[in-house]
């Protein structure tokens, strides 16, 4: 389970985070909705400890986040638990596919290379891209890439991914391709927290929707309740407004 | 048009009055070359006025006698031959030892000094003869290109000689009296003025007998080929002040005559000697420079590791280390850049053992050569570090990777292939400043190359060829590797996306 208490994150003197509060059961998809500037992509980077907090907690599993500078060995094992997948992919440029993939496994895990490297080959083959292995992520579309990346995430096997606006980069057909990934993964029953604006994913695919205004989380539940019957102001507001994009 | 053509005009004019001075040197002033660096007894410096020295006081009499001023000209003493031939100056004159071989470069006067080889040690040195000069291991300096140089030459193994320019009469006396050095060996005016008169080196003496390096062990005045005239008007006066005592009476003053000194007019008779020059045949002189183009390739080889290594750890405690680290490291590299390469070697040759510390000119060359470039290769790799997307290091982050694991399998491999090309072009240019280390005593080619000038000038043109050669020799295949490597990264970033 993954719970995430009163957190509070200043971006020197801007208050970016005003105490969240959020939990997530193991096998939920949660997905995170909201205006730009609301604070959803850096509660994410708190999560896994990419960005330090000034107040609240993050548990993950029995690891467990405070504020400040956390210590290495406990982000280490922390981020084991944590994937994360990226905007811009962040794909190592100079490792090929497979590479990519066994990077995690091999090099922060320490497994052995012939399982690592069975377990990556059929990642590639469930993102679709088992033909690309001994490819260079410059040669990829956008979409292969963040496949190549969730597949790299997956690798680690960590409790819960988090996705920080996965298709946003992507035009639609290839954005396409990532969601029906995602849709896979959610079925399999991986813990996911996604943001996002693809709202169709979040009504299909989320089983709670949390909306996050100005630092906070204004307002939780499941999609049909919060498509059907936003109970806030500014949800209703979000929503229409992305409704008429 | 008028304008340009007066313009024209007055180039001309110029150019005209400056060949006129060049071709006819002038016809009042005797200009005449010296290196004042060399000191004392040789020559005095007095600001504003003609040096003093018993070389100063001889030209101030020679000048009397031909009834012409006199003017001093400063030039370094391996330099002043070209000097000469260059037109610069009518006459050079600073102890410069007669042979053969300048005789057929330049035109000599009958001599004016009788001088010997001294061998100054530590009062306290077991050295006490000649042969023990040959023990390996030594460290004994001499003064280039001199023939007190030669003949270390060709009697000590060459790892014991530390050769040095005229700056370093005193440097080296004060190391021996240090014992930081073995011994020197000097020519035999030092030892009356410094050790004698002035009693600089309390500690320092002189052993074995003074020696003649060559049968004809003569400080001479060189003239250009074809100024005869001038020669001979020269050689009239010294005959005189032989006869008449004047020269006895100047070097009187230095505390330089002696015994030998009575035979100057004798052998003035019979002026130049018929000694046979040895000129050296090619393969022995391509065998001495590439001998020293060895020692340039070595000094490369050592100091450029030693930069890579101390520049990657100065980079990566500036970017990762803690922040009371980043501020000594950024002093030295501003420092270290802000600096001339050749003043970090003498700091570090001369201004050591100030501190009690010695490094043989050969460390002293890798160690400045290598911590020179570590500040230029700690920009090169922050350079190619910071060029580095921060997401690369946040998805490993991300994975669980140690910061450190990060950096060696992340961050470095992508930063390498950007730092490639400007690390060997440093290496390329770090071959070339090797040549700075003959300020302090490293026989690289440059130093081997000036030392073949001076003492065979009937060959300078050959000496330069070779030497030439061999430093592109060298030096192209490491731009070729440059270059391939540079058209090799582009290709790769040309790699269609």
């Amino acid at each position: 389970m993954i719970e995430i208490l009163d957190l509070v994150k200043n971006h020197g003197k801007l208050r970016v985070l005003r105490g969240v509060t959020l939990r997530v059961q193991p096998g939920e998809v949660a997905v995170l909705i909201g205006p730009s500037g609301g604070g959803k992509s850096t509660l994410l980077r708190c999560i896994n400890g990419l960005e330090p907090f000034q107040a609240g907690l993050v548990r993950v599993g029995e690891w467990q986040l405070g504020p400040g500078r956390p210590r290495a060995r406990l982000l280490q094992r922390l981020r084991g638990q944590v994937g994360m997948v990226f905007q811009q992919f962040h794909l190592f440029a100079h490792l090929t596919v497979l590479q990519n993939v066994m990077a995690g496994p091999l090099w922060a895990q320490h497994r052995s290379r012939d399982e690592v490297e069975q377990e990556a080959r059929a990642l590639l083959a469930r993102v679709g891209l088992a033909d690309k292995a001994d490819a260079r992520p410059a040669e990829l579309s956008g979409g292969q890439q963040q496949r190549v990346a969730i597949a790299r995430s997956l690798a680690v096997r960590p409790q819960v991914i988090l996705f920080d606006e996965p298709t946003s980069a992507l035009d639609p057909r290839m954005a396409g391709e990532v969601l029906a990934v995602l849709t896979d993964l959610a079925s399999a029953g991986q813990t996911m927290i996604v943001v996002t604006h693809a709202m169709n994913f979040a009504r299909k695919v989320a089983h709670t929707v949390h909306v996050m205004a100005e630092g906070k989380v204004v307002e939780s539940g499941p999609p049909q309740q919060i498509f059907g019957q936003p109970q806030q102001e500014v949800t209703r507001h979000f929503l229409e407004e992305t409704a008429n994009a | 048009m008028k304008p340009l053509i007066l313009t024209r005009c007055w180039i001309v004019g110029v150019l005209l009055s400056a060949l006129a001075g060049c071709s006819s040197p002038a016809t009042e002033e005797l200009r005449w070359g010296a290196d004042a660096s060399g000191g004392e007894p040789y020559l005095v410096e007095r600001p504003g006025e003609e040096p003093d020295g018993f070389e100063g006081e001889l030209v101030a009499y020679l000048g009397e006698k031909l009834g012409r001023p006199t003017k001093f000209v400063q030039g370094d003493w391996d330099g002043l031959p070209q000097f000469l031939q260059r037109g610069d100056v009518e006459m050079i004159l600073n102890g410069y030892e007669w042979s053969s071989e300048r005789e057929k470069a330049m035109a000599s006067t009958i001599p004016y000094y009788v001088y010997h080889l001294r061998l100054i040690v530590h009062k306290d040195s077991p050295i006490r003869t000649w042969d023990d000069l040959k023990k390996p291991g030594l460290r004994i300096g001499v003064l280039r290109d001199t023939a007190a140089h030669r003949y270390l030459m060709e009697n000590v193994p060459e790892g014991n000689i530390e050769a040095l320019g005229a700056e370093g009469t005193t440097t080296v006396l004060t190391r021996v009296s240090n014992r930081q050095m073995d011994a020197t060996v000097q020519d035999d005016c030092l030892v009356p003025w410094y050790l004698e008169r002035k009693k600089l080196f309390p500690n320092l003496h002189a052993v074995g007998e003074p020696l003649a390096p060559s049968a004809n062990n003569y400080y001479v005045i060189f003239v250009r080929r074809g100024d005869e005239a001038l020669r001979e008007r020269l050689n009239t006066a010294i005959r005189e002040g032989l006869r008449d005592g004047t020269l006895r009476r100047i070097y009187e003053r230095y505390g330089l005559w002696n015994s030998a000194q009575e035979r100057l007019l004798e052998v003035s008779n019979h002026w130049p000697p018929a000694e046979a020059g040895i000129t050296p045949s090619l393969d022995w002189f391509v065998w001495q420079l590439a001998q020293a183009a060895l020692t340039t390739v070595l000094l490369s080889v050592t100091a450029m590791p030693l930069a890579m290594t101390v520049g990657l750890f100065i980079a990566l405690g500036r970017l990762y280390g803690p922040r009371w680290l980043g501020i000594p490291l950024a002093v030295y590299v501003e420092a270290t850049r802000g600096t001339p390469v050749l003043f970090q070697l003498m700091t570090l040759y001369f201004g050591l053992p100030l501190l009690g510390i010695n490094l043989s000119p050969f460390w002293a060359g890798v160690i400045g050569l290598g911590m020179n470039y570590a500040a230029y290769e700690a920009e090169n790799y922050r350079a190619g570090l910071l060029a580095v997307p921060i997401g690369q290091m946040e998805a490993a982050l991300a994975l669980g990777m140690s910061r450190t694991t990060a950096l060696r399998r992340i961050i470095a491999p992508q930063a390498i292939r950007l730092v490639i090309p400007p690390v060997t072009n440093d290496f390329i240019s770090l071959f070339k400043d090797t040549s700075v280390c003959s300020a302090i005593a490293v026989t690289e080619l440059l130093a081997r190359y000036r030392t073949l000038t001076v003492n065979f000038p009937q060959l300078a043109l050959w000496t330069l060829l070779i030497t030439a050669c061999l430093y592109l020799l060298m030096s192209y295949p490491l731009s070729l590797l440059a270059r391939y490597m540079e058209q090799h990264q582009e290709d790769e970033e040309d790699d269609p996306a």
